[in-house]
């Protein structure tokens, strides 16, 4: 609390000293034009002017227009726009893409000259706290490029483990809630052989139900980490590729014989989640991922249609069979880039909207919590409490629903308030509790500086081939099609041979530069 | 014939361009009508062509098609080169030899079949309901394969099941992959693709009908001997586009239903094009695959069109 009024000290002597000037910065009111994903929330759209976007443009003194697309297929759209590079919008969200590869060719423009105390008062204050984000953010080529935003260490974004099984199911079969992954084959067992949904049918039940990909969440509990993307790092500092290592290949083996055993949805390859809650509403899935533990009173509402009392139990990350404990990563600095186009015509008032909607205090509440007065008020004591219309949504909408519809939540890049998003939570008591012991399992990920050019260009040589053979042959062994003692050795030569050895070094490179 | 007998006639007495400007005067009313069919072709498949300059170069957004290295066929090495570039083609090839081979001859036999359906309304009835699936979109076509092939309680594991057989998970086996393709893309096109045989056999004279009637031909000997010859040239004309367009497949269809599981054979060029040039911004790699696929396609076009024009004197040009 000292430190937050510290701050508050900090940013009102700047914005004294410099007032005059930001005055005039402000003077003329323009139109800023940005390009992002559409919101989550698909009963409100940014382009009807949500509050919360309302409220910036007022403080700015620009009036918004957006350029949307659907989040599945924003990163087309975007390279499409990107690469012809023409009548770009002014702010773009650069979230799928190396900002620095455009930032090289000129259609996004550096920013570090721009931000001083007049354009940039906030961040200018926000790196005295977080020095690191200075370092991450600058390209090699001594550029920086983007804005991301920030989730302290060691905190979650709401996500978690992910990790959900039926809780009523293992009630009816008198089973505890796995904390190892040996205990997790066998509740998965007993969920196939026996009547685990009660309907008197014992052979319906799908123990696991989800898309393959979200398995890797398991990986970590058999020591292949993902701490830094597909990479981990052993206790020299050297990295080592996750998908091609021995403790991968005892994770393949595990899945294989779940796989192998029908205890996790043969559809696994191809499912998506319209399909998986089509199964939830059918009462017959004993378990999946919900990567947003707030989502998972949503995955609640599909099965309570088929089962009033259905509920899921949410796991902790667990031991694996050699005794590696499972854990959470925190996000620290997000993969979220906002950028400012060639194309724009006052770079330093899309500097000021990008500082203020970014790292403005009043912001952050915000972009967290929704709309003031809405979805919440100050209380006495500085902090802030949920209105009905969040806590209690006349609408019928879940809290996080609530926030999104006033612009809350959006999908710019932002700080984590993680004071509102446990406040957010706290409608349901077993989210807490979830939240509250999971807390011990939070480590940080490892971080990398951005990509030169060359190296952008290298990496993405490298990945066209590795990325295809990870991914095929990942499914192949872990549906039985390729054998884990026979197949595995050829997998590492072809591995090797599409240049594995260099993509390393090439991250492992990137690593070095933040962390040596 | 008509107009190549009057041309030669023309010939004798005007230059060529004199001669053109004189028949354009005459048909302009025909020039008007295909007016907007060349802007379609001018604007959107050959203007848009400039743009493979960048399969040459290491294409950066932002610095224009002509201010790029210049790399000559690097891209192209790489592709040749890389790991997966034969069963890519391999793919590509076999997967449109399938569609030719099974989905060619469908649309053709069912024009036949329906031909002979004397109840009118029940002939409407079929044949509006197999144009039906053309007009879904492909995503709903999709979403309907993997619902109806779905190895919990899709209809055809029902099915397979109720007569003692093991449900098939048919998406995730590379083996069926192919099949799966060809039978719902049989399904989606089959009743669309005969409207043109049905115009073509509307137009056969009658009276050839009643000729072989009172000769004693059979429906069947007629069909074989006055229906499928007349068509021959529509039939001969649709076999060279088709292979023509033996290379181009569209990625849509397969990239929404085949997984890394199914890759070994349902991975074409243009899936491959579609992952490294949109999703990994490889645009100029992207490119050059994407200009080898069509330098294929082109040279298949060429050779259908001069085998045809040997044996059966129909062709394009």
């Amino acid at each position: 609390m000292l430190c937050f009024f510290v701050l508050l000290a900090l940013i009102g002597s700047f914005s004294f000293a410099f007032a005059g000037e930001r005055e005039d910065l402000l003077a003329d009111h323009i139109t800023l034009k940005l390009m992002t994903w559409e919101n989550y929330y698909a009963g409100a759209s940014f382009a009807d002017n949500l509050e919360v976007f309302q409220a910036f443009a007022e403080n700015q003194n620009v009036t918004l227009e957006w350029e949307l697309a659907s989040s599945s297929r924003y990163s087309e759209v975007l390279q499409t726009r990107l690469a012809a590079a023409i009548d770009l919008p002014d702010i773009i969200n650069c979230a799928p893409v190396q900002p620095a590869a455009y930032g090289l060719s000129g259609v996004i423009i550096p920013l570090e000259g721009l931000i001083n105390e007049v354009n940039a008062p906030n961040y200018t204050a926000f790196l005295v706290d977080h020095p690191i984000m200075s370092l991450l953010q600058t390209s090699p080529d001594g550029h920086q490029y983007s804005f991301s935003g920030y989730v302290g260490k060691g905190e979650m974004l709401g996500g978690g483990y992910g990790l959900v099984l039926r809780g009523d199911w293992l009630e009816r079969l008198g089973l505890a809630v796995p904390t190892t992954t040996d205990e997790l084959y066998d509740v998965l067992k007993a969920f196939k052989e026996q009547d685990a949904n009660g309907n008197g049918d014992p052979d319906d039940e799908i123990p696991f139900s989800d898309g393959y990909s979200k398995l890797n969440v398991l990986a970590i509990s058999f020591g292949c980490g993902y701490r830094a993307g597909n990479f981990d790092v052993d206790d020299e500092g050297n990295l080592y590729f996750c998908c091609s290592s021995e403790q991968y290949r005892e994770f393949l083996r595990y899945v294989n014989k779940l796989y192998s055993e029908q205890l996790i949805d043969p559809e696994f390859a191809t499912t998506d989640d319209d399909q998986v809650e089509a199964k939830e509403a059918q009462n017959i899935i004993g378990g999946r991922f919900s990567l947003w533990i707030d989502e998972v009173p949503f995955s609640e509402q599909m099965i309570q249609s088929a089962d009033p009392d259905g509920y899921y139990a949410m796991l902790n990350p667990l031991t694996g069979p050699d005794g590696t404990q499972g854990v959470i990563y925190s996000s620290g600095m997000l993969d979220n880039a906002m950028c400012i186009s060639k194309d724009c015509k006052y770079p330093e008032r899309a500097m000021s909207f990008l500082d203020y909607s970014i790292f403005n205090d009043y912001a952050t509440i915000c972009n967290n919590c929704g709309s003031e007065h809405t979805c919440w008020e100050y209380t006495d004591d500085g902090s802030i409490a949920f209105t009905d219309y969040v806590m209690n949504n006349p609408d019928g909408l879940s809290p996080m629903e609530a926030i999104r519809s006033t612009g809350g939540y959006h999908t710019m890049t932002f700080v984590l308030y993680a004071e509102g998003r446990k406040l957010m939570n706290s409608v349901n008591d077993r989210i807490v509790g979830y939240i509250d012991s999971m807390a011990p399992y939070v480590v940080d990920r490892l971080e990398y500086s951005p990509s030169t050019d060359q190296e952008a260009a290298r990496i993405s040589e490298l990945n066209r081939d590795i990325s295809v053979l990870v991914d095929e042959m990942r499914l192949l062994f872990m549906t039985g099609e390729a054998d884990l003692d026979a197949d595995w050795d050829t997998y590492i030569e072809t591995l090797n041979s599409l240049g594995l050895p260099e993509y390393t070094a090439l991250y492992q490179g990137k690593y070095d530069r933040v962390n040596k | 014939m008509t107009t190549g007998t009057s041309s030669t006639v023309l010939k004798k007495n005007s230059s060529k361009g004199s001669r053109f400007l004189k028949g354009f005067k005459k048909e302009y009313e025909l020039w008007l009508l295909i007016l907007p069919v060349i802007a379609y072709f001018i604007i959107f498949c050959y203007i848009p062509m400039y743009g493979l300059v960048i399969a040459f170069q290491d294409y950066m957004p932002g610095k224009g098609f002509l201010d790029g290295p210049w790399v000559g066929l690097k891209h192209f090495q790489a592709f040749v080169e890389g790991l997966y570039f034969h069963r890519l083609v391999r793919n590509t090839v076999l997967l449109n030899a399938y569609l030719l081979l099974w989905g060619f001859p469908f649309p053709i036999i069912f024009a036949l079949l329906l031909n002979e359906v004397k109840v009118i309304w029940f002939k409407k009835a079929v044949q509006t309901i197999s144009y039906l699936p053309y007009f879904i979109s492909t995503v709903v076509i999709c979403g309907l394969i993997k619902s109806f092939l779905s190895p919990a309680n899709g209809i055809v594991n029902v099915l397979r099941e109720s007569i003692g057989l093991q449900s098939i998970n048919f998406l995730s086996k590379a083996k069926y992959f192919r099949t799966v393709y060809v039978i719902t893309d049989i399904w989606v096109f089959m009743g669309w693709n005969s409207i043109i045989y049905l115009a073509a056999i509307s137009g056969i004279n009658q009276e050839l009908y009643e000729a072989a009637r009172i000769d004693g031909a059979s429906r069947i000997q007629c069909g074989w001997y006055i229906t499928l010859p007349s068509i021959k040239q529509t039939v001969i004309l649709l076999l060279i586009m088709n292979i023509g367009s033996l290379m181009s497949m569209s990625a849509e269809k397969i990239l929404l239903i085949y997984s890394p599981l199914t890759y070994e054979t349902a991975d074409v060029i243009s899936t491959y094009v579609y992952r490294s040039g949109l999703l990994n911004a490889q645009y100029s790699f992207a490119s050059a695959t994407g200009l080898f696929n069509s330098v294929i396609n082109f040279l298949l076009l060429v050779l259908a069109n001069w085998l045809s024009k040997k044996y059966t004197e129909v062709s394009l040009w």
